[in-house]
C-alpha cells in the first residue's frame, strides 16, 4: 500500500511538473534576475523608464539638435592642426603606422592586439560611410579611412610570415616607423619633395599621439635609470637621483610646463634653443620619468635579495645581474602600474594646451574661441574630444588588462 | 666601479666646460643694437610674430589651419616689407598665451608681437617698444531694456546688479567706474563662459565686457533677441591696443612703425589693394607718388627695404581700412571671419576718428 502510494505520488508529480521552460534561456534569466521579487521588478521598471528618457533625450540631441558641422568643417585642423594643406599627405601617411603595427601585432598578441586591430578595421569604413561632408578633407578622407582597414590587413598578413611575427620585430617596426615618421613629418630645408615643416605647424590629434609616444619611449628608460640610481652604492648618484625624483614628483606638471616654456628660453644658450613643442615634451618627460622611477623602484624592491646574492656568488657582473636577473622580474611585477603611468602620460599631454600649444584639446579650444559661428558648439566639440580621448585610454587599459591576464597565466 | 667613477667625472667636467663655453658665446649671438634684428630675420628667411589663435576677428585659424585675422594680416604686411611679398614660408605666427607675453619679449625669440595687447607704461618699460595704436578698446556695457537702465547714462547703473568675468581687469575697472561716477552696484562674478548664461538667465541687469565683444555677446544669447538689449556706445576707460617689438633695435622699431604709417596713409590717399599698381603708374598726386616710392624716398635705404615697399604691402593686405573691413564688418560676420562693429576712434581723423599718422615723405 505504502509502495503503491509512493509510486503513484511520483507519477502525479511527474505529471504536474512541466519542463522548466521559464527558468532557462533569456526569458528565464530575465525572470530570475530582474523580476524575481516585487521590489526587484519595481527597480527594473524604474531603471527602464530612466534609460528610456536618457536614451531618447541624448539620442534625440545627438541626431536632431546637435550641430556637428563644427567637427566636419574643422576635421582637418582637429586631426593635424596647421600642417600645410599641400603637405597633408605626409601627416596622413605617418598616422597610418598605427593600423599597420596593430595588424602586425595581431599574430604576436592574439589577445588584445587582435581585438584592437579588428575594432579599427571595422570602425574606419563605418566612419567613412557616415553621410556627412568632410569639408576641406573631401572624398580623399573616406579613401584614407579605408586605407586604415587595408593596412591592418596588410600588417596581419605580414605578421603571419615568420620574419615579422615576433614581439621584438613588432616593437622594432613601431620604433622605426615612429622615428622615421618624425623625420618624414619634419622634412628637410633643402628638399623639394619633402619641404621643411616646423613643429610649430604640427597640431591636433597627431601631436597628442606623437607626444605621448615620444614621452613613453623616453621617460620609461629614464625612469628605470633613476630607479636604479636611487639604489646605487655611489653616494653622489644616489643623492642626485633621489633629489630628481622627489623634486619633480612633488611639482605640479603645470608648474613644470611653465618652467620649461617660460624659463628655458631665458636660461639656455641660443644654440640649444628648443622649439615650443619640444619644451612641452621636456616637461612631460621630467614629470613622468620621476613617477616611472618610483613605479620601477617598487618592482626592484619586490625581487628577493637572495637572488642578487646568488648571482653575485656565481660571479656575475653587476650590470649582468641588473639586466638579466633583477630588471626582468622587477618590471614584470609592476607592469600594470607602468601601463597605468603610460595612460596618465597620454592624458597629461592635454595640459600643454594651457600654454598655447595646439594639441588635440588646444586645437579644439582655438576653433571654438576664434570663430563666432562655433561659439555655441562647445558641447558637440568637447563631447567629441572626450570620446576620442576615451577610445585611446580604453584601448590602453584593455592592453594592460590583457597583459595582466597573460602574466597570471604564466605565474599560476 | 673605479672606471664608472672616472667616466662620470670626465663627463661632468666636459658638460661644465661646454656650458661655460656656451655662456661665453651667448652674448655674441644675442641680437642687440641697430640693425641686428633685420639681419637676423633675413638670415632666417622668416619673420616671427607672436599671437594666439583665440580671438574672434583679431586672430584665429581657418578650416585649413591657416592663421587669419587682424594680427596675422599685420604680420603679412611686415613680411611684405622685409621680403617683398608674403608667402606661406616667410611669416609665422608663434602661438603664445597672454601669460607668456613678457617672456617672449625679454628672451627676444620673436620679432614683433601682434597679439591683442593693451599698451601701458609698465609694459612699455618692461616688455618692449610699442608702435602706434591700431585699436581702441575699453570697458563696454550691455544692459537689458527691462532693467530700466538708460544707455550711456552711468548714473542709472546705481543700485542695479552687473555681471562680469572673474579674474579679469574688468573687476578693477568696475570699482573705478563706481568711484568716478559716485554710484554703487552689485557685481556678480562668473567664469568667462558663464557670464553669458548668467545674464541670459536674468541674474543681472547689465554686463561689463570688452567693448570689442559687446556685439557678439548679445548675438550669442539664446533666451532673448538682440532687440531686448542696449549696447552702449559710451566706453569706460582706455584700452589701447598696439603692436610691439623687443627693446634695443631702433632700425627694426622704425621699420615696423613705418608699415603702420603706410597702411593708414594709403587709406587716407585712397590707395587700395585693387588700384595700387595703377596708382603707382598713373596717379598725378605727389603725395601718392611719395608714399608708393615712385618719387623720392623717405629713408627706405636706411631701413634696407625696397623703395616701393608701400606697393608690396598694399598688394598683400590692402590699406588700414581694408584690413578693418575684412574682419569687422557685416560681410566679415556673414563669412564667419569676424563681426560687425562701427568704426569709432580707429577711423581716420578726416572722418572724426583718431587715426592720424605723419606723412611718408
Amino acid at each position: 500500500m505504502a509502495d503503491r502510494a509512493s509510486v503513484t505520488g511520483v507519477a502525479d508529480v511527474a505529471d504536474q511538473v512541466r519542463p522548466p521552460v521559464a527558468s532557462t534561456g533569456p526569458l528565464g534569466w530575465v525572470r530570475a534576475n530582474l523580476l524575481d521579487t516585487w521590489y526587484n521588478a519595481l527597480l527594473t521598471l524604474g531603471v527602464l523608464v530612466a534609460l528610456y528618457y536618457l536614451v531618447r533625450g541624448f539620442g534625440g540631441w545627438v541626431l536632431l539638435t546637435a550641430e556637428w558641422a563644427v567637427l566636419t568643417q574643422n576635421l582637418q585642423v582637429l586631426l593635424v592642426g596647421q600642417y600645410p594643406d599641400e603637405e597633408i599627405w605626409r601627416a596622413g601617411a605617418v598616422m597610418l603606422a598605427l593600423p599597420f603595427v596593430l595588424g602586425l601585432g595581431w599574430s604576436v598578441w592574439p589577445g588584445f592586439c587582435r581585438r584592437l586591430a579588428i575594432s579599427l578595421a571595422v570602425a574606419a569604413p563605418l566612419v567613412a560611410a557616415l553621410p556627412v561632408e568632410f569639408a576641406s578633407l573631401a572624398a580623399g578622407f573616406r579613401v584614407y579611412l579605408l586605407l586604415n582597414t587595408v593596412l591592418v590587413g596588410a600588417g596581419w598578413l605580414l605578421g603571419r610570415s615568420t620574419v615579422f611575427g615576433s614581439a621584438r620585430s613588432v616593437l622594432a617596426t613601431w620604433l622605426v616607423l615612429f622615428l622615421g615618421g618624425l623625420v618624414f613629418l619634419r622634412g628637410f630645408a633643402a628638399s623639394e619633395a619633402l619641404p621643411f615643416v616646423g613643429t610649430k605647424q604640427w597640431g591636433g590629434l597627431m601631436v597628442t599621439l606623437l607626444l605621448s609616444q615620444a614621452g613613453i619611449v623616453i621617460s620609461f628608460p629614464l625612469g628605470i635609470l633613476f630607479a636604479l640610481g636611487r639604489r646605487s652604492s655611489m653616494a653622489f648618484v644616489r643623492v642626485a637621483c633621489v633629489a630628481y625624483i622627489e623634486v619633480l614628483r612633488g611639482t605640479p606638471i603645470l608648474a613644470l610646463l611653465f618652467v620649461t616654456q617660460v624659463l628655458l628660453p631665458l636660461l639656455l644658450p641660443d644654440w640649444m634653443d628648443m622649439d615650443r613643442l619640444t619644451r612641452g615634451l621636456v616637461a612631460l618627460i621630467l614629470n613622468n620619468s620621476a613617477y616611472m622611477a618610483e613605479n620601477v623602484r617598487g618592482g626592484l624592491q619586490s625581487v628577493p635579495s637572495g637572488q642578487l646574492e646568488a648571482a653575485r656568488a656565481l660571479g656575475m657582473r653587476v650590470h649582468h645581474i641588473t639586466a638579466r636577473i633583477v630588471l626582468p622580474q622587477a618590471l614584470r611585477n609592476v607592469l600594470p602600474a607602468i601601463v597605468g603611468q603610460f595612460i596618465i602620460l597620454f592624458k597629461d599631454t592635454a595640459v600643454i594646451s594651457l600654454l598655447g600649444l595646439l594639441d588635440f584639446l588646444g586645437t579644439a579650444n582655438a576653433i571654438l574661441s576664434g570663430r563666432q559661428q562655433w561659439f555655441n558648439a562647445e558641447i558637440e566639440m568637447f563631447l567629441f574630444v572626450a570620446a576620442v580621448y576615451w577610445v585611446f585610454t580604453y584601448a590602453m587599459t584593455s592592453v594592460s588588462r590583457a597583459i595582466e591576464r597573460s602574466m597570471s597565466k604564466g605565474v599560476g | 666601479m673605479l672606471n664608472t667613477a672616472k667616466v662620470f667625472a670626465v663627463a661632468l667636467a666636459a658638460t661644465v666646460l661646454a656650458a661655460m663655453y656656451a655662456a661665453a658665446q651667448e652674448d655674441a649671438t644675442k641680437p642687440a643694437g641697430y640693425g641686428h634684428r633685420l639681419e637676423q630675420v633675413r638670415d632666417r628667411g622668416k619673420i616671427l610674430c607672436a599671437d594666439n589663435t583665440e580671438l574672434v576677428a583679431w586672430s584665429w585659424i581657418d578650416e585649413d589651419g591657416k592663421n587669419r585675422g587682424f594680427g596675422p594680416d599685420y604680420c603679412r604686411a611686415y613680411a611684405a616689407a622685409v621680403f617683398g611679398d608674403a608667402t606661406d614660408d616667410n611669416w609665422e605666427i608663434v602661438n603664445i598665451t597672454f601669460a607668456e607675453r613678457p617672456t617672449v619679449m625679454q628672451s627676444g625669440e620673436i620679432d614683433v608681437m601682434t597679439i591683442a595687447n593693451t599698451w601701458t607704461a609698465h609694459r612699455e618699460v618692461h616688455w618692449g617698444n610699442f608702435v602706434d595704436i591700431v585699436h581702441y578698446a575699453g570697458l563696454g556695457v550691455i544692459s537689458s531694456k527691462d532693467s530700466g537702465i538708460v544707455p550711456n547714462d552711468w548714473q542709472t547703473l546705481d543700485g542695479t546688479t552687473g555681471c562680469t568675468g572673474a579674474g579679469t581687469n574688468y573687476v578693477q575697472m568696475a570699482a573705478d567706474m563706481e568711484s568716478e561716477y559716485g554710484i554703487t552696484f552689485e557685481l556678480a562674478l562668473y567664469e568667462i563662459g558663464g557670464v553669458r548664461d548668467a545674464y541670459d538667465a536674468g541674474r543681472c541687469d547689465f554686463v561689463l565686457t570688452g567693448s570689442d565683444g559687446t556685439g557678439s555677446f548679445v548675438r550669442q544669447l539664446t533666451r532673448s533677441t538682440p532687440d531686448d538689449h542696449n549696447i552702449w556706445t559710451s566706453v569706460f576707460g582706455k584700452d589701447p591696443w598696439a603692436m610691439l617689438v623687443p627693446h634695443g633695435d631702433d632700425q627694426w622699431f622704425d621699420l615696423i612703425r613705418m608699415v603702420g604709417w603706410i597702411l593708414v596713409n594709403a587709406e587716407e590717399l585712397g590707395v587700395t589693394q585693387d588700384n595700387v599698381e595703377d596708382m603707382f603708374a598713373n596717379s598725378p598726386s605727389v603725395k601718392v607718388q611719395r608714399l608708393l616710392g615712385a618719387e623720392g624716398t623717405w629713408g627706405q635705404d636706411r631701413l634696407q627695404i625696397a623703395d616701393d615697399v608701400a606697393v608690396n604691402i598694399i598688394k598683400e593686405v590692402g590699406n588700414f581700412g581694408e584690413i578693418i573691413h575684412r574682419y569687422y564688418s557685416a560681410e566679415a560676420e556673414e563669412k564667419g571671419w569676424g563681426f560687425y562693429r562701427e568704426r569709432g576712434p580707429d577711423n581716420l581723423y578726416l572722418r572724426g576718428g583718431l587715426m592720424y599718422v605723419p606723412e611718408n615723405t
